[in-house]
């Protein structure tokens, strides 16, 4: 092998083409039967087989996203069909179902909204969801002239797949319409949702707010109401920790939950 | 592999022929760039030379480069064949660099081995009598 041969030069370069996903440019393959024409025409169907490789890829990708959208968009013909079916209604028990059945749904369509907006389709970011998740719950459960506020100290390191977001997106949504409803009657307070990454698997959530609290002796296996069975069931859906309690750095409520990634 | 037969059939890149002792022979033209169009040629050509079972060698030396849609072809995949097996005939680093990528990569749904000598390939072809 001869090393001033320029047929390196032209291998190392189609390796860079390669590198730049530009599987289309290929080497000349000449007369002479060596070791570096073996390596060329090597080269060149490695390019041939990376192109369909990520020809396949980009498709699988596109497919991806355009299932969430429709996912997204199912979800939310089924939130549309709900409020329609309550236009004529009164009951307040009945208007309450619907619009908490509404705010759960919105909650789960959300993540695969993110997900097919993203650049990315496999995680979802902890922060930008709740950011987006308390504005949605703002608007339906918020009482007017309100004066309550969300703090969010959420790590930007703190980022999950769907199966873990959509349990814990649903457990948040619990927490905030929990907290609208009941405990802020003078409108005023302040809810605090906090998230970090602890070690390489590991995260802790903690929601607080400074409203009317939860009773003494508050347990949530003995909680009779769907939003606390929920909250419960989806923790195990988790394998997580959780706390709660009425004693916080407010006077509120606290929920803490921490847990594990599966490997 | 002696060319010097009455029944071979001229392809664009292959010479191809029914051997005396039943199996099937191609031989690569020097410097070949085989297209899909090619191996379906090819395909279609080796199939039609038996309606019984059969096997094939096939004599790689001299080619020059096989198209990823022309391996895909070869690989049978999808299509039916009548083929038990193919033993192909390697010389150089650029026919084995090649016939290794088809073997590794694209995967034919048959067995296939490389031989370095047409007598090898031969004996190997012989071993799947039985199956016919």
């Amino acid at each position: 092998m001869n090393f001033e041969d320029n047929r390196i030069q032209e291998i190392m370069e189609l390796l860079m083409s390669y590198a730049r996903l530009d599987f289309d440019k290929k080497i000349q393959i000449d007369t002479r039967q060596d070791e570096l024409t073996a390596i060329s025409a090597g080269v060149n169907m490695l390019g041939e087989e990376l192109k369909v490789n990520s020809i396949s890829l980009k498709e699988k990708e596109r497919l991806l996203k355009e299932l969430h959208h429709r996912v997204k968009n199912n979800m939310q013909i089924i939130t549309s069909m709900l409020r329609l079916q309550t236009i004529n209604e009164t009951d307040p028990k009945i208007l309450a179902f619907v619009r908490d059945s509404k705010s759960r749904i919105e909650s789960m369509a959300l993540v695969h909204e993110m997900l097919y907006s993203s650049d990315g389709f496999e995680f979802t970011q902890l922060s930008e969801y709740i950011d987006f998740l308390q504005r949605s719950i703002f608007m339906s459960y918020a009482p007017p002239a309100h004066k309550i506020n969300v703090e969010l100290k959420v790590s930007e390191k703190c980022y999950f797949k769907i199966d873990n977001m959509i349990p814990l997106g649903l457990i948040i949504n619990e927490l905030i319409t929990n907290s609208l409803k009941h405990a802020f009657r003078d409108r005023v307070g302040t809810i605090l949702i906090q998230a970090e990454k602890i070690g390489e698997r590991g995260f802790v959530v903690v929601y607080e707010d400074d409203g009317l609290g939860l009773k003494e002796n508050f347990k949530i296996e003995d909680s009779e109401t769907l939003g606390m069975q929920l909250i419960e069931m989806l923790s195990d859906q988790l394998d997580a920790k959780i706390s709660f309690g009425s004693k916080g750095t407010r006077s509120g409520k606290k929920f803490g939950l921490r847990f594990e990634l599966r490997i | 592999m002696d060319l010097n037969v009455s029944n071979c059939i001229e392809l664009r890149c292959y010479h191809t022929w029914m051997g005396k002792d039943g199996i099937v022979r191609t031989k690569v033209k020097p410097g070949s760039e085989v297209l899909l169009e090619d191996a379906i040629e090819n395909s279609n050509c080796v199939n039609g030379l038996t309606q019984d079972k059969f096997t094939l060698i096939v004599d790689a030396r001299g080619v020059k480069s096989i198209t990823k849609e022309a391996r895909e072809h070869f690989s049978v995949k999808g299509r039916s064949s009548r083929c038990l097996s193919i033993a192909i005939i390697v010389d150089s680093h650029l026919s084995r660099m090649i016939a290794n990528f088809y073997i590794g990569l694209t995967k034919p749904v048959l067995p296939v081995k490389l031989f370095n000598t047409e007598a090898n390939a031969v004996n190997w072809c012989k071993t799947w009598e039985v199956v016919k």
